[in-house]
């Protein structure tokens, strides 16, 4: 007799977790079909801000017209521009570095590529989250690209749109010689596990102004 | 007289060697970019890599004696290289690998040039307070991991299917 009440309440907690976990599962789905564009939308200003507050300018990044280069560098995990694609919605911070870390509050500028305005490869690198770069791969070819770095902006045209292998290092060619901005996220958005792909967007300088 | 032209003939042999052996930042930078040699096969950092060099000396000045004593690192690396034929550090057996950051670490050390690396691979340069990081470089791909796994969601997904199926199953018995 005690045995069978021990298996009943044994029973009754075993379904109220059942019934618990498939609640909060359910709220889960919920709250990421529904809200998950105005929580990321939340968390982009709370970021924003609070880099903001942090320092957000840096008086020793300069650009040398006649070198064609920075006179000193963004320091490493700190915003130093924003990106803003108009025709995808898209405006957030850009940082220098391309860890995951970094790309968890924006985007990231892979270290190895040179900066806006010095006339060569430019690499950015975003999460493809919705309030990141889920739209890219909706971007049309024509459309604008601008870059508002503490020294000066550029504008830039998109000429075209590649998926690419994620080890394909080919796909990002390094130019000194001619400016090519190149942005890329994970592909397909929407799917479950690893990404293998990437969507790859390669836009040419159009505009420039340093009066910053 | 004869001891004072010995004597000079030896400092200029000494200054000559020295002179020989002293290396600019711009020697340092084509000794770096020429990389080695396995299997016929040179072994050179990639373009973006020595970018990376190249902004490196442009914020800093790095002097001779450094650049001096980080050439003759180098040299220790490549050889360790060179005996495991490894194209990148990944391919380094794990006593080299070990012997490559003490190498790393001793540069950091004994130099201006502040660095560390680790068994994965990772070089970080630290800018000149020797703390915050100027950059990291890897031997990875350009491309860097950007996706969501969405693993959480197939998870509540799933857990809301077994949950439907078994609080109807519950209802059909009732």
């Amino acid at each position: 007799m005690h045995k069978k009440n021990k298996r009943n309440i044994l029973k009754e907690i075993t379904e109220q977790i059942v019934i618990s976990f498939f609640f909060v599962s359910i709220i889960i789905l919920i709250i990421h079909f529904v809200f998950i564009d105005k929580i990321n939308n939340y968390i982009n200003i709370v970021n924003m801000i609070s880099i903001e507050e942090k320092d957000i300018t840096y008086p020793e990044v300069k650009f040398d017209n006649v070198s064609k280069r920075l006179k000193d560098y963004p320091l490493w995990g700190k915003e130093f521009a924003t990106l803003d694609i108009p025709s995808i919605n898209v405006n957030l911070p850009v940082f220098q570095g391309d860890t995951l870390d970094i790309m968890r509050y924006g985007i990231g500028h892979y270290s190895g590529s040179l900066f806006p305005g010095e006339g060569g490869t430019i690499i950015l690198a975003g999460h493809n989250d919705r309030g990141f770069l889920y739209h890219l791969p909706e971007i049309k070819v024509g459309d604008k690209i601008t870059i508002n770095a503490v020294y000066g902006t550029f504008t830039y045209e998109v000429e075209s749109t590649r998926v690419i292998d994620a080890k394909d290092n080919d796909a990002f060619p390094f130019y000194k010689d001619k400016e090519v901005l190149m942005i890329y996220t994970c592909y397909p958005v929407n799917t479950i596990g690893h990404k293998t792909h990437r969507f790859l967007v390669y836009a040419k300088k159009v505009g420039e102004s340093y009066e910053k | 007289m004869k001891k004072v032209f010995a004597a000079l003939f030896v400092l200029v042999l000494f200054l000559g060697v020295v002179n020989v052996k002293a290396m600019t930042e711009s020697e340092l930078k084509t000794k770096m970019t020429n990389g080695y040699v396995v299997d016929g096969k040179a072994v050179k950092p990639s373009d973006y890599q020595v970018s990376e060099i190249e902004r490196y000396l442009n914020k800093y000045e790095v002097s001779e004696a450094d650049c001096t004593f980080i050439a003759e690192k180098m040299d220790e690396i490549y050889e360790l290289a060179k005996a495991d034929r490894a194209k990148s550090f990944t391919e380094l057996s794990s006593a080299n690998k070990s012997k490559v950051v003490s190498i790393v670490a001793e540069i950091s050390s004994k130099t201006s040039v502040k660095a560390s690396l680790t068994n994965d691979g990772v070089l970080t340069i630290f800018e000149s307070d020797g703390k915050t990081v100027f950059t990291k470089i890897t031997d990875k791909d350009i491309a860097k991991q950007t996706g969501v796994n969405y693993y959480v969601l197939a998870f509540a997904g799933f857990v809301s299917v077994f949950g439907v199926a078994y609080i109807a199953k519950k209802a059909f018995n009732a």
